[in-house]
């Protein structure tokens, strides 16, 4: 049976024991805003894959073209949006539709290129797990002045355990 | 995949339109055409008879653009100073190529121009087999709203003027040189749609770092200046050297050729970049300009330059050119500009469906180019591309008419439906000139006082940790600045490869020893002084540069970038044309030519309450054939026991130095050039370096004679003992820290072997210099003052880690 077409969204991370420069480097960025409750970020790699999709195509996808299996692990997250802890707060950000992704381009055709014939499109994001004593007002200042630029992309936050 | 344009084309009521409404229709539909300009049109189209389409008016919109038309340079300018105006008519050809022009002459036989100003580069020779191509663009605006795509395109779209070269030139380096605000900005000072100076800095190094490596061209060389004037316009110039064989530099399009775009499709991105980068930038820019930005795809345009290296060597096709500003419309209105083209926009590949036919015409999409193929080439050059995955596809074809002609779909009954129909003469020769007035009031900034400036170690300390002079290993590190192999003098230099080089020498050719040298010269500070020495001073420093590592000024060739405010404001006008003086008087004394250049004007922000113009800024850049590279010196000192030499004289000239800066002052005395004195400077020191006597060279610039010294020791791993008294000097240059800091323009610090100073010497005839230290073997900076006393004595970790804190992130 064929499989239907829908959104399946996989997040990208690194392993526990691998240094995420990104997340560290915007930890400090944090701390410059004047934001001094933020005590860790984390920093996820967002795809969604648009398409007709098998359980073993997703898998050849997932960690055959989107993961480094030796510094990174993924997971599929559902609509609630990224795993995110009591205390904690996820930001997605994506660009806004007409924005060129070169990225989402490239996967479709490695994609493809996998065999994987009943993919349609990829996007992709990033996703940052927050962890620290924070409010929504400065969530809202850390994605607007680091995360997300309003220009190109849009952002959604949400604080964990709600 | 195929999408399906919208075929909607609408025409602008311009024939009965009144100068309000033409100037509202102006500012409503983007264009940034003046009243001038849309009376000009309205004229043209009345003769016509009938109204023009919107393909048309967004054409000719972005033809007229300053961006492409450059109307301030080519325009009439009254120059008012003092009780005298003078009229420049076309300030442009009475300057910067009068230079070029001037020096070809005198230089007769010895001319190494081949291609200046006419193409998408500058040409000059290299060896029997390659010549050389250089370009400098800036991508300013587009980096100020989007700073890591800005960044991103403005590389890749550098990289396809090298490309679009002739019939193509293989990237050899880039070079990229930014300004942005202080890092440390205060976030609450902060205005409304501005990004902060950090988050730019960090997002426009990302951009540069991901499509150079990408795309496997070396980034060598560059800088980084701070002010806060570049909050609201930070400025990002890329630029792209490529070397093309001797027989590949001619291009032309014939009629009956195919009109063939290659590469990436075609969406909305980059609508208006042309018509947006000649208006000031709003706190509503933010939102308005979503389609300005531009999205890079470096592994697009790799595949792009792989299939076009393959398909010129065989011949494939007659001419080429980048879709850069304007996209269809300017590259293959500029093509055809002396045969008429017609095109097809249908058949462009789209990247969504839903485009305009004049969206499709005007879009900027990156990784495309233009080709001309004659007829019996295109299935060799389809086959070629197919196999390389990239896309190409005829999308018209060159004709005899001289006009430009658009078409859309065919309708039901079979004929194509014609949605522009220009003369090329009127496209191109039609826009009106502009006549503007420059006003020159010199600037009077007042010297700070000689009581209670701190110690000259404690001063040095501060300099070395002042964010212009500060070490940017940060970003240095993140370029690949090794790839193609051909590197050989790189951006950080000395025993741990941590120092501050002069200028990257890089080797295109592998199996010889000749090399291509860069550096850049550029200091907005003196321009608060006088722009005129702002701009002397940027060429001085470019070939202070390219002599340090070895170069020969007679065989370098300049590229002049200039970034300024509003130029019909009279006093930021005034200041161009006194900084293209200097760069005709400046070039023409050192024999060296320009060869191509940009200039982005409107680099002004306003959040409705002040305007922030940009100081003026002029990036000079210098390139060098060097015949052996073996010859080339770095700048870190070599072994205790050798001597330390001044070369060039030493003036009381702080200001608009680094030093005053610390202070709070600008000050009087900026530097000038004396390029009789320099050139003699510059030529003795080549022939003491082709002849090895010398160990190490570094050029006086911010920070002056204690930087460079500092910076030579610290990155050789050595101490120095300077003696200032030794430091030939003016006899007003009479303070210890006006001999220490003056940024005093043509001076080197120079290292000469233990045993080769006669022989340095001898070869120094006639030219100021001066034995003003040694190396040690101690890790200490000492200096001793004109009155013999120990001024400085600080341990060499102190400074060294003092340059490089400020940029560890």
């Amino acid at each position: 049976m064929a499989a239907e077409s829908k959104t399946r969204r996989i997040a990208v991370v690194n392993r526990k024991d691998v240094v995420d420069a990104v997340g560290e480097g915007l930890r400090g960025d944090i701390l410059d805003l004047g934001i001094a409750g933020i005590e860790g970020v984390r920093h996820v790699r967002l795809y969604a894959l648009h398409g007709a999709l098998s359980a073993t195509e997703l898998d050849r996808i997932t960690t055959g073209l989107l993961t480094d299996p030796v510094t990174q692990e993924h997971l599929e997250i559902a609509d609630g949006g990224l795993p995110v802890a009591p205390g904690e707060w996820g930001v997605e950000v994506w660009f806004r539709p007409g924005v060129t992704d070169a990225v989402g381009e490239t996967a479709l055709k490695g994609s493809r290129d996998l065999g994987v014939a009943g993919i349609e499109s990829v996007d992709t994001g990033r996703g940052y797990i927050l962890a620290g004593p924070l409010i929504r007002s400065q969530v809202d200042t850390i994605c607007r002045r680091l995360l997300a630029n309003d220009v190109i992309e849009r952002y959604a936050c949400y604080e964990g355990g709600q | 995949m195929t999408f399906e344009a919208d075929d909607t084309v609408e025409t602008f009521a311009l024939l009965k339109a009144t100068d309000d409404e033409m100037t509202q229709l102006s500012r409503d539909g983007m264009l940034a055409l003046n009243l001038e300009e849309m009376r000009s049109i309205r004229r043209h189209f009345s003769a016509l008879g009938r109204d023009p389409t919107d393909v048309e008016m967004e054409t000719l919109a972005q033809t007229w653009s300053e961006h492409c038309k450059h109307k301030v340079f080519n325009g009439v300018i009254d120059y008012v100073s003092g009780r005298n105006t003078e009229r420049i008519d076309n300030l442009f050809a009475r300057t910067i190529r009068k230079a070029t022009e001037d020096i070809r002459r005198a230089k007769g036989q010895n001319d190494h121009c081949v291609s200046v100003f006419v193409d998408n580069a500058g040409i000059i020779e290299f060896d029997d087999d390659y010549h050389l191509v250089f370009k400098v663009e800036t991508h300013n605006h587009p980096s100020a709203l989007d700073p890591y795509g800005g960044a991103n395109t403005g590389i890749g779209g550098v990289i396809r003027d090298p490309l679009g070269t002739g019939l193509g030139g293989k990237p050899i380096f880039n070079t990229d040189v930014f300004c942005f605000a202080p890092p440390d900005f205060p976030y609450g000072k902060l205005p409304e749609g501005v990004l902060h100076p950090k988050r730019v800095f960090k997002g426009v190094v990302a951009g540069v770092r991901d499509y150079g490596n990408r795309m496997g061209i070396p980034t060598v060389n560059g800088a980084i200046m701070f002010d806060e004037r570049y909050l609201g316009n930070p400025l990002v110039y890329c630029g792209t050297a490529a070397i093309i064989p001797v027989d590949r530099c001619e291009k032309s399009a014939e009629p009956g050729d195919l009109v063939v775009t290659i590469g990436g499709r075609t969406g909305r991105d980059g609508i208006h970049g042309a018509t947006f980068s000649s208006i000031e930038l709003t706190d509503a820019s933010e939102s308005t300009a979503t389609q300005a930005v531009q999205i890079g795809n470096p592994i697009e345009e790799k595949k792009v330059l792989d299939v076009l290296m393959q398909a010129r060597d065989r011949g494939l096709y007659r001419n080429i050119t980048d879709c850069g500003a304007g996209g269809f419309s300017s590259a293959i209105g500029e093509m055809g500009q002396d045969t008429g083209a017609e095109v097809h926009l249908e058949k462009a590949p789209l990247k969504y469906g839903g485009l305009k036919p004049w969206e499709i015409f005007l879009s900027e999409s990156q990784e495309r180019m233009i080709l001309a193929v004659p007829p019996d080439q295109i299935d060799a050059l389809r086959e070629l591309c197919a196999s390389e995955d990239v896309e190409a596809s005829v999308i018209g074809e060159f004709t005899g008419d001289r006009r430009l002609r658009v078409t859309h779909r065919p309708d039901a009954a079979g004929s194509r439906i014609t949605v522009a129909d220009l003369d090329m003469e009127f496209l191109h020769q039609g826009v009106p000139r502009i006549v503007r007035t420059a006003r020159w009031d010199p600037p009077d900034h007042p010297e700070p006082p000689t009581a209670g400036r701190p110690g000259a170690a404690q001063s040095l300390v501060r300099l070395l940790s002042s964010w212009n002079v500060a070490s940017k290993e940060w970003v240095v590190r993140q370029y690949d600045h090794e790839v193609q192999g051909g590197s050989v003098l790189k951006p950080l230099q000395g025993a741990r490869n941590d120092g501050p080089g002069d200028a990257a020498i890089v080797r295109p050719v592998l199996s010889s020893d000749r090399g291509v040298i860069v550096a850049n010269g550029i200091n907005p500070s003196y321009g608060d002084i006088d722009p005129y020495w702002m701009a002397a001073s940027a060429i001085d420093e470019a070939l202070r540069q390219v002599t340090c590592v070895g170069g020969r000024i007679d065989r370098t060739a300049l590229l002049d970038n200039f970034c300024w405010g509003n130029p019909d404001k009279p006093d930021r006008l005034a200041a161009l044309v006194r900084a293209a003086k200097a760069c005709y008087d400046v070039a023409v004394a050192y024999g060296t030519p320009f060869i191509s250049g940009k200039d982005s004007f409107y680099n002004e922000f306003s959040d409705g309450e002040r305007t922030i113009a940009i100081p003026p800024t002029l990036l000079i850049s210098a390139i060098c054939v060097m015949d052996d590279v073996r010859k080339a010196v770095s700048m870190d000192v070599k072994a205790p026991g050798n001597s330390i030499y001044l070369v060039g004289r030493t003036r009381d000239e702080l200001g608009g130095s680094r030093y005053y800066g610390m202070l709070g002052f600008v000050g009087r005395n900026v530097p000038t050039v004396d390029a009789a004195a320099g050139s003699g400077t510059m030529n003795r020191l080549h022939e003491a370096i082709a002849q090895g006597l010398v160990a190490a060279c570094h050029d006086c610039s911010e920070g002056g004679i204690a930087v460079a010294a500092a910076e030579m020791a610290f990155a050789g791993g050595f101490g120095m003992a300077l003696d200032l008294d030794a430091v030939p000097r003016d006899p007003d240059a009479d303070r210890d820290d006006t001999v220490l800091f003056s940024e005093s323009n043509s001076r080197f610090v120079v290292e000469v072997p233990r045993g080769r100073e006669d022989d340095f010497e001898a070869s120094m005839q006639g030219i100021p210099f001066g034995r003003a230290g040694t190396v040690t073997g101690e890790e200490r900076f000492l200096v001793r003052g004109l009155g013999g006393d120990e001024i400085v004595s600080t341990e060499l970790s102190t400074l060294k880690e003092a340059w490089q804190r400020p940029l560890r992130w």
